[in-house]
């Protein structure tokens, strides 16, 4: 009967033992997950931010039709997405606003693409001044450029 | 039960040095990445930067410009795209492939449009490393200037008359004063201003509005006070006027020069 007991309270003491041990093993492996990810994610962020490579060739609003044509070079070696539009717009041809748009537009590698973005009816713009835009990619880069109306 | 809790121990404390070296190495590989990249784009920065390019045009027919591109720089240039943007706002996206201008040496390249040369706003060549280059700008004047003189030589007390004929070649119409143009009076070649020389007498219209593609001729009557000797005159004149614009926010000054001369004896 002792020997039994003794058994039994071993086992037990061992399943404990394994326990404690596991939970200290599985909380140490999930730190060192979280700031591992933590850590991958902003070491991804910064290689994707330096490798980002984006010219912008030419770039213009045509007045008529109050459209923004840009002509972007995408010279780097990944895919560049642009995500967002910030523009100074003149609505009904008297109040100015700061407009963002938001843009789906991915420029494939070693790739140029024309980006045209409608405004809309009630924007109008007079022709041959300097108007202030900024671009903004996927990783939050911000690209400011003074493009022309015609 | 003391010998297997110790087991236990032992095996947790070589996971975790396990799992620890693992992330040390992976902290390692992730920082050699982006030092690399960080490395990579400032070699490909500088390279960039060297990549020189001087570049003629030759415009062989109608819808043809043929380019002499010579490298200048002191680094081989790949040329990859050349992007042409016509006055309607159309663009053509043209992938050239991969031309090589090597270091100190002419290229030639023909380029053949879609449509005539005239209806292009702009062409720029762009290369492998992100440049672009300014190939073609087409000119376009926004006032085109005549300078007529009713005489080529003035005596003393003579009255010499000045039309200074103005077309808008801009798409909108231009108000111009006659305060606006500025009549110079030079000696060729010294360059010496003898405006003082010539006294105006008459000048004419006041103000007007120029639409696009009509034309004014703005009269300017002086008399010529003498002093001058022989010797040729270059008239300056100088024209600054306002973009006539629908809106109410802008009015942008243009300047504009031309010469033209006579003889004072």
């Amino acid at each position: 009967m002792k020997a039994v007991s003794e058994a039994i309270t071993t086992l037990i003491l061992i399943s404990i033992a394994m326990l404690a041990g596991y939970m200290v093993y599985r909380a140490y492996t999930l730190r060192v997950s979280a700031t591992s990810a933590t850590f991958g994610r902003a070491s991804e962020i910064a290689r994707s931010r330096i490798a980002e490579k984006l010219e912008l060739v030419e770039g213009y609003i045509d007045a008529n039709t109050s459209t923004v044509h840009l002509i972007v070079y995408n010279y780097g070696r990944e895919t560049i997405g642009l995500r967002q539009l910030v523009i100074p717009v003149i609505v009904n041809g008297s109040k100015q606003e700061i407009r963002v748009i938001k843009l789906e537009v991915d420029i494939p590698k070693k790739n140029v693409t024309e980006v045209k973005i409608r405004l809309g009816d009630d924007i109008t713009y007079p022709r041959n001044i300097l108007v202030k835009i900024v671009l903004f990619t996927d990783s939050n880069r911000r690209y400011e450029y003074f493009i022309r109306t015609i | 039960m003391k010998g297997i809790s110790n087991y236990i121990a032992a095996i947790i404390t070589v996971s975790m040095i396990f799992t620890s070296i693992a992330f040390l190495i992976s902290i390692l590989l992730r920082q050699a990445e982006v030092g690399t990249e960080a490395l990579n784009t400032m070699v490909e920065v500088s390279e960039r930067a060297r990549e020189k390019l001087s570049i003629s045009y030759h415009i062989k027919s109608s819808d043809t410009i043929e380019f002499i591109l010579t490298n200048v720089g002191d680094i081989d240039v790949l040329l990859t795209y050349i992007v042409v943007t016509y006055d309607d706002a159309t663009v053509d996206i043209i992938n050239i492939g991969s031309l090589i201008v090597p270091v100190g040496r002419s290229t030639r390249y023909t380029l053949v449009l879609n449509r005539s040369v005239d209806d292009v706003s702009s062409i720029k060549i762009l290369t492998y490393r992100g440049n672009s280059f300014d190939v073609y700008t087409h000119v376009t004047k926004l006032v085109s200037t005549t300078i007529i003189c009713n005489t080529t030589t003035v005596y003393l007390g003579d009255v010499l008359e000045i039309r200074v004929v103005i077309k808008n070649m801009f798409s909108q119409g231009i108000q111009l004063s006659i305060d606006d143009i500025n009549v110079t009076f030079t000696t060729y070649p010294s360059g010496t201003n003898v405006t003082d020389r010539f006294e105006l007498i008459d000048s004419y219209p006041d103000e007007v509005v120029i639409e696009p593609v009509e034309e004014t001729a703005f009269v300017f009557r002086y008399r010529y006070l003498g002093g001058l000797g022989d010797s040729t005159i270059n008239f300056e004149v100088s024209i600054g006027y306002t973009v006539v614009d629908t809106g109410d926010y802008i009015s942008d000054i243009f300047k504009h020069k031309a010469l033209f001369n006579t003889v004072a004896r």
